[in-house]
């Protein structure tokens, strides 16, 4: 069973307990996994703890500390997948982690498992010469010994594991190739650890340097390894031409912009039917609950709080594990480290880093995964940044908004609505790396750290991988929902709800004439509907949500919104969508888009002029476009940048953003006489 | 920080003035703390030799068996001797 603990994102720490797995006692030892970026140590730990972990290959991914537990004949074994590292002294926030974490496991006696990529010995050796500097008891997993193979590279194990003091175990993890005499290994070293017995003598100093720690490295690799002809050269030169074409300036970015096309296309494809089918599953579950309670304040609370407010976030789970699967699958291939490089001559103008553009992509299709997948980004300050920015992007949310607004400003001009539509995605994303600019020259001071990135052999990605890798971006999401989200959603519901108002005379006046012997059935049911219809909208009117858009409409009156409209406003920041819902519901009109559209145009200010006027309609899309109208975002951000100051600054800036565009788009409209 | 080596032969160059395909060992890198110790880690160092496979944004280079991708403005502060064999 695994269990994946939270390192904060944002300072690197590892929440406490400093390691989430209780100390070795008897029939019971602990051991950490080690070993650089792209060597395939997850995916060891998958076959090890038959857990859910993330392989990556592209730097830097792992920011999850992962568990899993290893039965073996005769004890139990807790197995830690640490975050990839080049080199334990590196001041990045992984290898702080594993300093730490290697400080704890030599004074408790634990066990290092060392993976290394058997192709790239020289390089890998270094890390394995400071453990043993640092007199860690090791296992040293020679992996990717397929790969060696291929390129002629013949490795004398015994001598290695001469030459190291320590076990060496060849392996192919990718295939399961290894696994076993792992075990043993791993079986051999905990009873030796237990049983007190003292380690070889170290081959190196502890205070050896960096320097004398490489040399050593490159003497032990050449001394056992047999190079033979090299017959490589077609996967070299495989790799140039793909190199040279993936990180041109022109057919880089027209790779990468089909590329990314087809992950969107894929993505909402591949969505769509899931979150319909969580939506009619919720829709069910409230009739069911609707249909065996009595009416009253629990049933509103079950039916409208609670399963309205976890199928509003659930309804999301689909495309979060989509996307991530989608992206496992790319980061496999090798392609993102190319990618990276092709985005990070434009993002770096802004501040940003080429790794932003996964998360700036992905928040067109949602900010909760895109904020989410900032994870990928390896500086905290290029993190920050980007998490802030983010919710800019137009996300799928708001296509209804933006299909009703439009609809409205242009509903004569069939070309310029959708431009107007287009011109929304392009103002959202000018918006973020305008912001994204504002941000590194002030508070965040600092220009994104220039590129320097491992870029991994190209490879066929691995499918369970990706599925992991969904499975675990998943339950992380869900964890997320079901706390904060929730409770903010039903606090929401129930500004919305309460207090309850007496249905109106009008409504009462259709409901009997619905009940009148006399009328055909058809007729009675559109009677009882436009009754409930008008029942809803003098509930909202009557309501403390209604009650607050009264009272916050002078606030709004400079960008020529009444209370309707500013009562949309506040309902709408619990989500986007809702703005639509609760249009609909003042306007009394039918819940299809085209009747909402029909209703909302015929809406009426209390002196009898169109609530939404050209001005007023396209201040609305304005807002709609640069407000921060998510909850489940806020949530995301504050776990994601490490604080609530980081949500309520993205929350206080982006209205502010907002609020002054939609005022200079309406005071702006209404100087050239359009009203 | 900047890791600075003897020179015995040759002329330090930017890596940027490099031509694609040539093989050099580091002289110096005008770069900070963090990034130096990235490079060292990546296997970048000025005892090992590395060939160029790709010049301008990124440059790329192979340094044993890791190919490191590098933005020019990092590239341009990375100053190498050009192996004296192909030189």
């Amino acid at each position: 069973m695994a269990d994946v603990r939270a390192i904060e994102p944002a300072t690197g720490q590892v929440k406490s307990p400093a390691l989430p797995v209780a100390l070795p006692t008897s029939g019971h030892v602990r051991v950490l996994l080690v070993g650089n970026p792209n060597t395939g140590k997850t995916t060891l730990f998958n076959h090890l703890c038959g857990a859910r972990a993330k392989t990556s290959n592209f730097p830097g991914t792992t920011t999850a500390l992962r568990t899993g537990s290893l039965r073996l004949p005769h004890l139990s074994v807790d197995v830690l997948d640490m975050p990839g590292i080049y080199d334990i002294g590196l001041q990045t926030v992984e290898a702080r982690i594993v300093r730490n974490a290697m400080g704890d496991a030599r004074r408790a006696g634990d066990l290092a498992i060392v993976i290394i990529d058997a192709a790239n010995l020289g390089r890998n050796l270094v890390l394995v010469g400071q453990l043993l500097a640092a007199n860690t008891r090791l296992i040293v997993c020679l992996n990717m010994m397929d790969v060696a193979t291929r390129r002629r590279i013949a490795i004398n194990t015994d001598t290695l594991s001469a030459r190291l003091g320590a076990p060496v175990v060849s392996m192919v993890a990718a295939r399961g190739i290894g696994i076993g005499a792992l075990r043993q290994a791993i079986d051999d070293e905990a009873r030796a650890s237990r049983e007190d017995r003292p380690l070889p003598a170290s081959v190196l100093p502890a205070d050896a340097s960096h320097q004398t720690i490489s040399i050593w490295a490159r003497e032990v690799a050449t001394s056992v390894v047999q190079q033979g002809a090299d017959t490589g050269s077609g996967g070299r030169e495989f790799t140039e031409r793909m190199d040279r074409l993936l990180t041109h300036p022109v057919i880089g970015l027209a790779v990468f912009m089909a590329v990314m096309g087809g992950l969107f296309w894929a993505l909402f494809g591949l969505a769509d039917m899931p979150m319909r089918l969580i939506d009619a599953t919720f829709a069910s579950l409230s009739g069911l609950v609707s249909h065996y309670l009595p009416a009253g304040a629990i049933r509103d609370l079950l039916t409208d709080g609670v399963i309205g407010g976890i199928a509003g976030t659930v309804v999301f789970l689909p495309q979060i594990c989509f996307l991530f699967f989608l992206i496992s699958l790319l980061e496999d291939t090798g392609y993102l480290a190319r990618a990276a490089f092709v985005m990070d001559r434009f993002l770096h103008r802004f501040g940003l880093p080429g790794h932003a553009f996964v998360p700036l992509l992905t928040s067109h299709a949602c900010a909760l995964p895109g904020i989410m997948s900032t994870r990928l980004i390896p500086d905290r300050r290029d993190r920050l940044v980007t998490i802030l920015v983010a919710p800019f992007m137009s996300c799928s949310a708001r296509l209804p908004v933006f299909v009703m607004l439009t609809s409205l400003l242009f509903a004569d001009h069939p070309i310029l609505a959708p431009v107007a539509f287009a011109g929304c995605f392009m103002l959202g994303a000018g918006a973020a790396f305008l912001s994204a600019l504002l941000f590194s020259n002030t508070i965040l001071k600092g220009r994104s750290r220039p590129m320097i990135l491992e870029l991994p052999a190209y490879q066929v990605p691995s499918l369970r991988n990706a599925l992991l890798t969904a499975r675990d971006q998943g339950l992380s999401f869900l964890q997320t929902a079901g706390t904060v989200i929730m409770a903010i959603c039903v606090v929401m519901w129930w500004l919305s709800a309460y207090p309850k108002v007496a249905p109106p005379a009008e409504a009462v006046a259709l409901r009997t004439q619905a009940a009148a012997p006399a009328i055909a059935p058809d007729e009675s049911a559109a009677l009882v509907v436009r009754a409930e219809r008008l029942e809803a909208r003098a509930q909202q009117a009557g309501s403390l949500a209604g009650w607050m858009g009264h009272a916050i409409q002078p606030v709004f009156a400079p960008l020529g919104y009444d209370w309707q409209l500013s009562a949309g406003l506040l309902t709408s920041f619990l989500a986007r969508e809702v703005f639509v819902s609760t249009m609909a519901v003042l306007a009394g009109s039918g819940d299809d888009q085209n009747g909402v559209i029909a209703g909302v145009r015929t809406m009426r200010r209390e002196d009898g002029r169109p609530v939404f006027t050209p001005a007023t309609a396209a201040s609305a899309l304005v807002f709609f476009v640069l407000a921060m109208q998510c909850l489940p975002t806020l949530a995301v951000t504050r776990r994601e940048a490490g604080g609530l100051k980081w949500a309520l600054l993205q929350l206080g800036y982006m209205s502010g953003v907002a609020y002054l565009a939609a005022f200079v788009t309406f005071q702006s409209l209404r100087m050239w006489g359009i009203s | 920080m900047a890791l600075a080596v003897p020179c015995a032969a040759g002329t330090p160059v930017a890596l940027t003035a490099l031509r694609v395909g040539r093989t050099c060992r580091l002289h110096e890198a005008r770069l900070d703390d963090e990034a130096v110790g990235l490079l060292r880690a990546l296997g970048l160092s000025h005892h090992e030799a590395f060939r160029l496979c790709k010049a301008g944004e990124p440059c790329i280079l192979q340094v044993g068996g890791t190919r490191i991708g590098l933005s020019r403005k990092v590239a341009s502060c990375i100053f190498v001797i050009p192996d004296p064999v192909d030189a």
